[in-house]
């Protein structure tokens, strides 16, 4: 089912917001807002939108992010999905497959997000 | 933890299995320890495995002349170069723009080349840029951040004294400390290395001996028994001499996995018996392993032949191994890593050890001698060898010197050998002061060599040939 751009960009900054709070619990805000930075210029390559997102100390900002009003949202949610995956993914080599599992399990994510599985929440059902 | 092998013979043992994935890594120690061909050895090893790696001079040492030198090795391979070894030159950036670029440059390389490993080479160079420790704190730590995100295991190469590692911060901020240095010890000039930091992981604690070869990095871990090893079963099979009178004073032979120490003057026949030990084994399929310290294979196969033992035929059989190490290039570190390296890869069953007192002479102190003794018996014990140790004892009339430096301990069976005088000549007996588990006889024999080998007589009966 495809959603308005301006939802699914919501959705993701709440899921972003849980991620980036989490993991800085473990990697402080420095090595996370690294972690975010480097995730986004890998990103950026394919989609130079994701640059936009904002990770600031009082969390995740998607404000910058131009929404699409008629194009459908397969294109953002795309965007922040491989996002998502790649964050896991390098999270899960930093804190170890446990701490990010529950990391994920916080932001409702499924477990294979954090490898290279598509960004499913756990209210999708995974 | 995922891990990073280096490929250095016995380093990965040492750090059980490999460097921690995204450490970063201190290697340190003074000029020419060593530390640029440790890190050098683990990259080219690591690129053969496919991995990529930026290699960062600073100005302790151009690439050109460090390239140039490593060609000398054979762990290098040029078909690497601009591939999966990326050499960039910090120097410049550091000179040019300051230290504060140095992150930035760093982060565009990382972006363009995506390696697995950074080094930089030399990391005190760095330190010595800044003018203050605050400001060279923050760099590290920004640069620690980076190179973890960027999944990076880096290596931070540093000419350090060892008493620095208790002061300065980056020995605290980095991940894993290695310290390397050289000594003078008796005859040699060695390199050692020692893991002071290894977070995350378990590691062998001590000084490990390395050498510098045309192969590049190798490392002879400390001696040691092993964890757990102190306890090993009693095994009922007996290894005996193949001489009667010995075998029977021993109730059969020496036990299964045990070690034996034969002590003896000069001239006693100390080495023909130890030989005989073997090709008794050999004689029932018993592989063995004759390390000499004192005689050539030479000299052994020709004594042996004179008593009629086909020594050779065992040798190519692959029953027997006569190894010669000259006490003049002996070095127990690495050697005694070297003997037991052969009898885990040759299964071997019987281990004669001739002696251990040039074993002794290639210690820089007792303490250290009974530590290597201790660990090696265990060892032999752990792999079910039946060992025996020979020990010159200097003093022809006396058989007590066995509790010297206490070889007692790590020996299950004592046998010694001295000269009585008897008139106006000398005479050989043997006894048997100890054989654990064993009730042996405790019976002061007379022998000696004959064309054909050992004969063990009957118990001497003049008390005062013994004084």
């Amino acid at each position: 089912m495809l959603r308005a751009p301006a939802e699914v960009v919501k959705r993701y900054e709440a899921l972003l917001n849980t991620i980036w709070t989490e993991s800085a619990r473990y990697l402080g805000e420095f090595s996370a807002s690294l972690l975010a930075k480097r995730v986004a210029w890998e990103i950026s390559l394919e989609y130079p939108a994701i640059e936009l997102v904002e990770f600031r100390p009082d969390g995740v900002s998607c404000s910058r992010i131009p929404v699409p009003q008629e194009e459908s949202d397969a294109h953002v949610e795309e965007m922040f999905a491989k996002f998502t995956q790649k964050y896991m993914s390098v999270l899960t080599k930093l804190l170890g497959r446990k701490r990010a599992r529950e990391i994920g399990e916080k932001a409702g994510l499924c477990p294979a997000t954090e490898n290279t599985g598509a960004v499913r929440t756990l209210e999708e059902g995974c | 933890m995922e891990r990073i092998p280096t490929g250095i013979k016995n380093l990965d043992d040492i750090i059980y299995g490999g460097i921690p994935a995204y450490s970063l890594n201190l290697i340190s120690g003074l000029p020419g320890s060593g530390k640029t061909i440790l890190v050098q050895n683990i990259i080219f090893n690591c690129a053969r495995r496919g991995l990529k790696s930026i290699y960062l001079t600073t100005i302790s040492e151009s690439q050109l002349k460090m390239v140039r030198n490593l060609g000398e090795f054979r762990f290098f391979d040029d078909r690497f170069l601009g591939e999966k070894l990326i050499y960039g030159d910090l120097g410049t950036v550091l000179r040019n723009s300051g230290p504060e670029h140095a992150i930035g440059y760093i982060t565009d390389l990382l972006k363009q080349h995506r390696p697995d490993i950074v080094v930089i080479d030399s990391i005190k160079v760095i330190r010595d840029l800044f003018f203050d420790e605050k400001g060279f704190r923050t760099f590290l730590f920004d640069l620690a951040a980076t190179l973890s995100v960027w999944e990076v295991t880096a290596f931070l190469v540093g000419e350090y004294e060892e008493r620095e590692v208790s002061l300065l911060s980056e020995f605290a901020i980095a991940d894993g400390i290695f310290y390397l240095y050289g000594q003078e010890e008796k005859r040699f000039q060695k390199r050692f290395l020692r893991v002071l930091k290894l977070r995350g992981s378990n590691y062998q604690p001590g000084e490990h001996l390395f050498e510098i070869t045309e192969n590049g990095i190798v490392v002879y871990p400390r001696l040691r028994p092993e964890e757990g090893e102190l306890d090993y079963e009693v095994l009922p099979r007996r290894k005996g001499f193949g001489i009667d009178g010995l075998d029977e004073m021993l109730g059969g032979g020496l036990m299964q996995g045990t070690v034996a120490l034969l002590s003896g003057p000069t001239g006693s026949g100390k080495t023909i018996m130890a030989l005989r030990f073997l090709v008794a084994g050999a004689e029932q399929g018993d592989r063995g392993l004759f390390v000499s310290f004192e005689e050539t294979p030479a000299h052994l196969y020709h004594a042996a032949n004179q008593l009629g033992w086909d020594v050779g035929r065992f040798v190519d059989r692959g029953l027997l191994e006569i190894k010669f190490i000259s006490p003049i290039e002996l070095d127990v570190d690495k050697h005694a890593i070297e003997i037991l390296e052969i009898l885990s890869s040759r299964q071997v069953e019987r281990f004669v050890m001739d002696s251990i007192s040039s074993f002794e002479t290639g210690l820089p102190s007792p303490q250290k001698y009974r530590d290597h003794l201790w660990a090696l018996a265990h060892r032999l014990r752990k792999q079910r060898v039946t060992a025996l140790f020979t020990y010159l004892n200097e003093d022809p009339f006396s058989s007590l010197v066995v509790s010297r430096s206490q070889l007692s301990l790590i020996a299950d069976h004592i046998i010694f050998l001295r000269y009585v005088e008897d008139r106006s000549g000398l005479r050989k007996v043997l006894g048997v002061f100890k054989s654990r588990g064993t009730r042996h006889t405790t019976d002061i024999r007379e022998y000696e060599i004959t064309p054909t080998g050992v004969r063990v007589m009957g118990k001497v009966d003049k008390a005062d040939m013994l004084r």
